[in-house]
């Protein structure tokens, strides 16, 4: 062990810093990692532990004094910890023992550095003590000629007692720097006084005087001046060196890890040091700092000593040889587990492969003595590339080479800082490798974004489906419709940093309104063949065919490795094409490592193989085009044939050819291995080719076709096979019609075995799959009953999304079927058709198109002798349009003749009858049969949980609706119990602390509507108002549940008497409702609210009009026995009873005679009726004491369904 | 009013009832009452054969008219567990006129209407005749006599059987005793057989010859008299909810209170008379299917003495 290094601090008068200076000049060395005790000899004075009380640590003072006597110190327990691991410094108060005694105690201290506080005052014997036990005493003086003078005098005392062997640092104090030339006098008598002087002085800063903020704390570090440098500069001569400043980090970086470089550079920027980064082929060609020669303040950190391309390596290999020093010199830096390619010493290593963010922060400046403050992170800083992060990304290519340059344009288009454009298009031709560039950017950049999501775009189908998963990963509430969800959600800072890649987006139009503003933290990229996007796209970059070093490399590199001047020939006859050079390489790598081979050198092979392809090129070259009359054929035209050619004879090449005909009828995006490997598929494709029957024969199958590059077998749990769109359609184009019409066949039979039977069921998740191949297959055309079927269970799986993206989908998908299906009129696959779309079109809000779907769908099936359960279920779907266009007595005769129906031929348990059952107790409710819905619901309630529990949705979506039945009768304890029960039960279900679900959200306002029946009006309003802001969230404002639910809470707000809360709710439901309905029953029963509300307000003429008006179109509509009717005729009679009695008591009288009939006599409506009845009866006679406040209404509160 | 009966036919009509609209043609050709006829298969409407002319009107009695046979069949349900066999016809009747509702075979329903008081009796009759005719010449099935023997008349009260009477605990003994002499004198073995009266939801007074040996055979077992007048109480509970949602299903034909309803079995029948008084109704039954008209115009005086003994005028006096 080295000998401590004992430095004292010593000022002849008070108050010139000495404290100050001491504790600065320790943290400083502390921070560069060096052990550092602090005593304290003057514990009286209480400067010093203020101080070191700023480093967090309190206490300081109450640690018990050790004694300097010679023997065994203990000195644990005195930490004073400087925020960083393993940054500490000690604190101890000393008494100064007898020199010897006390030197032989301090020097054999573990610490590096002692640092003692002496007293101010120049005693002979103290500063003899320092001579004998001290190697350095700083001494602190001001600048005036006195204060000089007296420090001389100390540094010769001391030179005389130590013989030389104290090094006396003189440090003028508060110096002024705007002292002029007074200042400089007084240097001039420093130097004078101190030949050997450092020229470290300590500035004035008033601000340090008022506080006890240490300097090296509280400045960021860089600065030329300031306090921070010179106490920096002292501890640096007073280490004698070996702790210097950083002065600057030059991050390179090989192309692979100029992500981690962006981030180290910024966490080091952000601790205050110059930071600059760049390739390490830039550094070599600038050279910034010639760490051979030395440069004491500069760092470089090689970012990383993996990965290295050739000419690198030999560079990383000089760099490593240069000497270091603390806190500077070379670094490397390992941030992945790559073997490392040149010798690294754990010396020189920064290890950032392990660990959080912070972790790696604190290593990073504990490493380059980096200390003071870190500011927090700004809003879109550079991201930890190792944090959790949402990716949705086609795996990455292992073979992708060269395009450096490109990626590098493409990172400082889009750049770290958030500043740029943030928008590149990436043009180019197909074949050329745009995706792959997108691609390998987003992998390369990966850990520089919160959220990376890849998005096909080549119609706007897809793309508005690539946002709403995007919006499914991200779990945001939609609205109704996730796409705008999420563009609204990306322009938000809370999204964080994002990335979006649009891919073959050939048509622009395509994307309009589907590409988010890039404020503030996201980037896009567009490939395209398309050149001009207009306004919005004008940073574009093209991707062309490789340059010749790309394309070298691409063939040089990894296991094919053939020499560069062959790897140009090749390059040259395929044209550069990106993917022409894969299946180039493919071709070369498989033969060069075939088992087959014979037996000859490796140079001896690489020639042969090479000529061997060349020939096959040249030769397949030629007879292509003597079929095509001598016109041009593509590099990937010869290179499929070729391959096709090398495929043939191998184990299980027969069925690769089938399988890369068949995939040619698949989606580019790719076809899900577990689908081509099913035994639905392999039972299928045996009678074709028998190595299907055998799992592990597909296997083989699948890694022949990958292995020459005619498509991408990516492996892993998501397994997909992925067919370049010019590969598929050279394929295509090479087969005869008849051949071609086969494959497309039996593509189609082989995905629509695959189809689940059910889109509610288990499987439900194929149609995922499924769907991706629907065009590209040609399904829509076939009139294969089993593809119909498959394309009706699309539509409806796409319909129970619960989403306009979807439904958007599945609108386009029926379109089109229907317009092929049309022709071969198979009238069940037709009427099932038409009864998904009216589904779909409903869903849009596109009404009359549902209608005349259902009821076009349903004449047909209603036709034939035999009863089938499609026709009822057409029948449900009918009425439901029915329901929707206000037609409550046909919607309730279908219902149940459906419902009918459906119990007959599939018995009262099917999911079928049940949903049936369900739709028929809402259309009794609409139809005026309050004790029907209210039986009927709870009959299928029964039937529900009792096979598949209490939580099952379906039930508790009925049960909604049954405890607004028993509200209607009147029955609000019960309805107040069951929606209570179902929130439990739902309980269990949910997340917790989750957002809620709509069934959650439709308990929770049913149970609010029920409080203020209960009369809690403010517990429904809470109540309501909570679930109305979640349901905004979750469904929109257009939603009928929304508007329902602020129709509650007007009514909770006309229960508590806030009437102009009330009105403007109501009017603004009424509003939305009449918008979305027209001429409807929930219109106008939403104005006999509105007009309740009115009355309250005071607004009694505005009022009078709008249920008069109600009242009438509600009686013409539903007749005067409609619940609604009564209601309104309630409301008119309440807004006459005093201009005319007489019509007052006439419709309470029929209203009360009905209400008593349907409802009995006890039911809280008949006991309003019967009250306000007897109110006008009074008042028309003048009888004291009838007053209006006695009179009540019957708000409406409208079902939901 | 049209003297050629049209027909309509249903777009969602299934093929094969021509000979049903043949007969439905002639049976109205024949019968002035008549206004409409309507065929309903499997719940779906299959023609219509029209006398009125009034496309918009028919429209809605369509409706209207496959929402009753909704109704019937739910009735039907209810009325099976009584053990009197299927509900076959179903008469409602308002100031308006009637509709009757006729169980042909199977799914299979026939709805006649008139919009005029007067037709309405022989609209019953010729509708009940149709239901037969269609049930004999098209399905071979035998006649189930719906509506009865019309030809049976009311005959001489069977003095000797006691009537036993029960009073609801709250009924006013100024209203229980003229019940008890009024019904003593109609309710007999021989047709009617049980009047009840329920006011304001709940019962109140009945009279029956439950116990009378003649009427044995009908109450073996858990059918005993005790359990019937617990069933026919049970049947009044939900036809108190019931009615006044059959009265909403047929509010496209009339939207006048219904005053009468028959439910008319393979084993006699049901009447229930709504009240205007009280919101009660009075609930007639025989046993017997030939008595079913007898029976009934045993009933209607009945009512309406009650209805007048419910007047609050009456009770004041």
């Amino acid at each position: 062990m080295t000998e401590a290094s004992v430095i004292a601090f010593h000022s002849v008068r008070a108050g010139v810093g000495r404290t100050m200076a001491l504790c600065n000049a320790a943290v400083v060395l502390a921070a560069a990692g060096r052990r550092v005790l602090v005593l304290d000899e003057e514990p009286a004075a209480p400067a010093l532990r203020r101080y070191l009380s700023r480093l967090g640590t309190a206490g300081a003072g109450s640690f018990q004094p050790v004694h300097l006597n010679g023997g065994q110190v203990d000195w644990a327990g005195r930490v004073l910890s400087l925020g960083g691991p393993g940054e500490r410094l000690d604190y101890a108060v000393a008494t100064l023992a007898p020199a010897a005694a006390a030197a032989q105690a301090l020097h054999a201290a573990p610490y590096d550095h002692i640092l003692i506080n002496l007293r101010s005052g120049a005693e002979t014997a103290a500063l003899t003590w320092v001579a004998q036990v001290c190697h350095q005493i700083v001494t602190c003086f001001a600048l005036s000629p006195a204060a000089i003078e007296e420090a001389q005098d100390v540094a010769a005392t001391i030179e005389r007692q130590a013989g030389g062997d104290v090094r006396v640092v003189p440090v003028p104090a508060r110096v002024d720097a705007a002292g002029g030339e007074a200042l400089e006098a007084a240097r001039e008598r420093v130097r004078a006084a101190f030949p050997g002087g450092t020229g470290v002085e300590i500035p004035y800063d008033a601000g340090y005087y008022f506080t006890d903020s240490l300097a090296v704390l509280h400045e960021p570090p860089g600065a030329e001046h300031g306090l921070r440098r010179a106490y920096e500069r002292l501890a640096e001569t007073l280490s004698g060196g070996a702790v210097t400043t950083l002065t600057g980090v030059y991050v390179v970086h090989t192309p692979r890890h100029q992500l981690w470089a962006e981030w180290i550079g910024s966490q080091i920027e952000r601790s205050g040091v110059r930071v600059e980064e760049m390739p390490i082929a830039d550094y070599l060609a600038r050279t910034p700092v010639d760490l051979l020669a030395g440069d004491a303040g500069a760092a470089v950190l090689l970012v990383s000593p993996t990965r290295l391309s050739a000419p690198d390596e030999e560079l990383v290999r000089q760099l490593t040889s240069a000497p270091r020093h603390q806190g500077r010199g070379l670094f490397t830096v390992r941030v992945d587990d790559a073997p490392a390619q040149v010798p690294v010493s754990a010396l020189d290593e920064i290890d950032l492969r392990a660990g959080e963010e912070g972790e790696a922060v604190a290593e990073l400046r504990a490493r380059l003595g980096i200390s003071g403050p870190l500011p927090a992170e700004a809003a879109g800083a550079a991201r930890f590339p190792r944090a959790d992060q949402r990716v949705e990304l086609p795996a990455r290519n292992p073979a992708f080479a060269g395009r450096s340059t490109l990626i590098q344009r493409l990172r400082a288009r889009l750049g770290p800082q958030w500043d740029t454009a943030g928008r590149v298009l990436l043009t180019g031709e197909e074949g050329h490798g745009k995706s792959e560039v997108a691609a390998e950017y987003a992998h390369r950049f990966l850990g520089a974004y919160d959220t990376v999501h890849w998005i096909s775009a080549d119609n706007v189908f897809k793309a508005r489906e690539g946002l709403r998963r995007l919006g499914e990963r991200l779990g945001i509430a939609t609205g109704g419709d996730a796409v705008q969800a999420v563009l609204a959600h990306l322009a938000t800072p809370r999204s964080g940093r994002w990335l979006l890649v649009y891919d073959n987006a050939d048509r622009p139009e395509v994307l309009r309104d589907l590409v988010p503003g890039v404020r503030p933290f996201g980037h896009v990229i567009v490939t395209s063949r398309t050149r001009d996007w207009g306004d919005g796209y004008d940073d574009r970059l093209d991707v062309t065919a490789f340059s010749a070093p790309d394309a070298v490399e691409l063939l040089t590199e990894g296991d094919v490795g053939i020499p560069p001047a062959d790897a140009d020939r090749i390059a040259s006859a395929v044209g550069r094409l990106p993917l022409a050079l894969e299946m180039a390489r493919a071709w070369l790598s498989r033969e060069l490592n075939s088992t087959r081979r014979t037996r000859r050198p490796i140079a001896e092979l690489h020639t042969a193989t090479i000529d061997r392809f060349l020939g096959a090129y040249d030769r397949t070259e030629r007879e292509l085009r003597g079929r095509t009359g001598g016109q041009f054929v593509s590099p990937h035209r010869v290179m499929v044939e070729i391959s096709l050619d090398a495929l043939r004879g191998q184990p299980g090449g027969t069925g690769a050819e089938w399988l890369l005909e068949a995939c040619a009828f698949l989606s580019p995006e790719g076809a899900s291995l577990a689908m081509l490997r099913s035994s639905r598929s392999r039972g299928y494709v045996a009678a074709t080719d028998s190595d299907y029957a055998d799992e592990l024969m597909v296997d083989v199958v699948l890694r022949l076709v990958h292995t020459y590059a005619l498509v991408r077998v990516d492996l892993g749990r998501r397994g997909m096979l992925r067919m370049h769109r010019l590969v598929a359609k050279q394929l295509r184009g090479r087969m005869p019609p008849a051949e071609r019409a086969t494959r497309n066949r039996q593509v189609l039979a082989l995905l629509a075995r695959h189809s689940p039977t059910d889109a509610e069921g288990v499987e439900n998740e194929l149609f995922d799959e499924l769907g991706k191949h629907l065009i590209v297959s040609k399904a829509l055309e076939s009139d294969d009953e089993m593809v119909c079927r498959w394309v009706i269970g699309q539509i409806r799986y796409l319909y129970l999304l619960d989403d306009r993206t979807p439904w958007l989908r599945a609108k386009e998908i029926g379109i089109t079927a229907l317009r092929h299906w049309e022709r071969h009129a198979n009238v069940p696959l037709l009427a099932g058709l038409r009864m998904q779309m009216s589904n779909v079109h409903r869903a849009l809000g596109e009404h009359k198109q549902a209608f005349d779907l259902s009821q076009r769908a349903l004449r047909d099936l209603s036709g034939p002798q035999r009863p089938h359960p499609l026709m009822y279920v057409a029948a449900t779907l009918h009425a439901a349009d029915l329901r929707v266009s206000g037609d409550y007595d046909e919607a309730y005769n279908w219902d149940f003749t459906a419902w009918d129906g459906l119990n007959r031929l599939l018995g009262p348990d099917h999911a079928w009858t049940g949903r049936a059952m369900n739709n028929l107790a809402a259309s009794a409710s609409l139809n005026g049969k309050p004790h029907l819905a209210l039986d009927t619901s709870q009959e299928r309630i029964a039937r529900r949980t009792r096979l598949y529990g209490d939580a099952d949705p379906a039930a508790l979506w009925t049960a909604c609706n049954a405890a607004h039945f028993m509200r209607d009768l009147g029955r609000y304890d019960d309805a107040y119990d069951l929606l209570k029960t179902c929130l439990e039960h739902l309980a269990h279900e949910q997340t917790k602390g989750g957002p809620r679900t709509l069934l959650a959200l439709r308990l929770e306002n049913g149970l609010g509507v029920t409080e203020r029946f209960l009369g809690r009006p403010f517990e429904a309003l809470t109540r309501n108002t909570e679930a109305l802001e979640e349901l905004r969230a979750l469904v929109g404002d257009r939603n009928l549940y929304t508007m329902l639910c602020a129709m509650s809470v007007a009514a909770d707000l006309h229960a508590r008497g806030d009437h102009d809360g009330a009105v403007l709710r109501s009017r603004r439901s009424a509003q939305d409702i009449a918008r979305l309905y027209g001429e409807h029953p929930m219109r106008y029963a939403a104005q006999v609210n509105l007009a309740i509300h009115l009355r309250g307000q005071g607004e009694r003429q505005e009022s009078e009009a709008l249920a008069k008006q109600a009242h009438e179109w509600l009686r013409a509509r539903l007749g005067t026995r409609h619940p609604y009717t009564m209601a309104a005729a309630v409301t008119v009679a309440n807004g006459v009873v005093d201009t005319d009695p007489d019509r007052a008591l006439r419709l309470e009288a029929s209203v009360l005679e009905y209400l008593a009939r349907l409802f009995g006599p006890a039911h809280p409506h008949t006991r309003v009726v019967q009250g306000n009845h007897e109110n006008t009866r009074h008042r028309k006679v003048g009888r004291a004491g009838a007053l209006a406040a006695g009179r009540r209404d019957l708000g409406i509160e409208i079902l939901g369904y | 009013m049209s003297s050629n009966p049209a027909v309509i036919r249903s777009p969602y009509a299934q093929p094969g009832h021509e000979r049903l609209i043949e007969l439905c043609q002639a049976a109205a050709a024949d019968l002035p009452s008549l206004d409409c006829l309507a065929y309903y298969d499997r719940n779906l409407h299959a023609f219509t054969v029209d006398r009125t002319g009034d496309q918009a009107a028919l429209k809605g009695y369509e409706t209207a008219f496959r929402q009753l046979v909704g109704d019937v069949r739910r009735f039907d349900d209810l009325l099976r567990d009584l053990g009197t066999g299927d509900l076959m016809r179903t008469v409602v009747e308002t100031a308006e006129g009637a509709v009757y509702c006729g169980h042909v075979f199977a799914e299979e329903f026939l709805v006649g209407a008139t919009r005029r008081q007067a037709g309405v009796d022989s609209m019953d009759e010729g509708v009940g005749e149709l239901v037969t005719r269609i049930r004999k010449t098209v399905y071979k099935q035998a006649d189930q006599l719906p509506g009865g023997d019309r030809e049976q008349r009311a005959g001489p009260l069977d003095q000797a059987s006691p009537v036993r009477m029960t009073a609801a605990a709250t009924l006013d003994a100024e209203l229980a005793e003229p019940l008890t002499g009024l019904l003593r004198t109609a309710v007999n073995t021989g047709d009617l057989h049980y009047v009840a009266l329920h006011l304001d939801w709940s019962f109140a007074f009945s009279a029956d010859v439950f116990d009378q040996p003649a009427l044995a055979h009908w109450f073996k077992g858990e059918t005993a008299p005790e359990g019937r007048r617990k069933q026919y109480l049970d049947v009044a509970a939900r036809l108190r909810a019931d009615l006044p949602e059959l009265a909403y299903s047929l509010r496209l034909f009339s939207e006048q209170p219904v005053r009468r309803i028959v439910f008319d079995v393979v084993a006699g029948a049901l009447y229930v008379y709504p009240l205007a008084p009280r919101r009660g109704f009075v609930l007639g039954l025989t046993l017997h299917q030939p008595e079913v008209y007898a029976a009934e115009q045993r009933l209607r005086p009945v009512v309406r003495q009650i209805e007048e003994l419910l007047r609050p005028e009456h009770l004041d006096r």
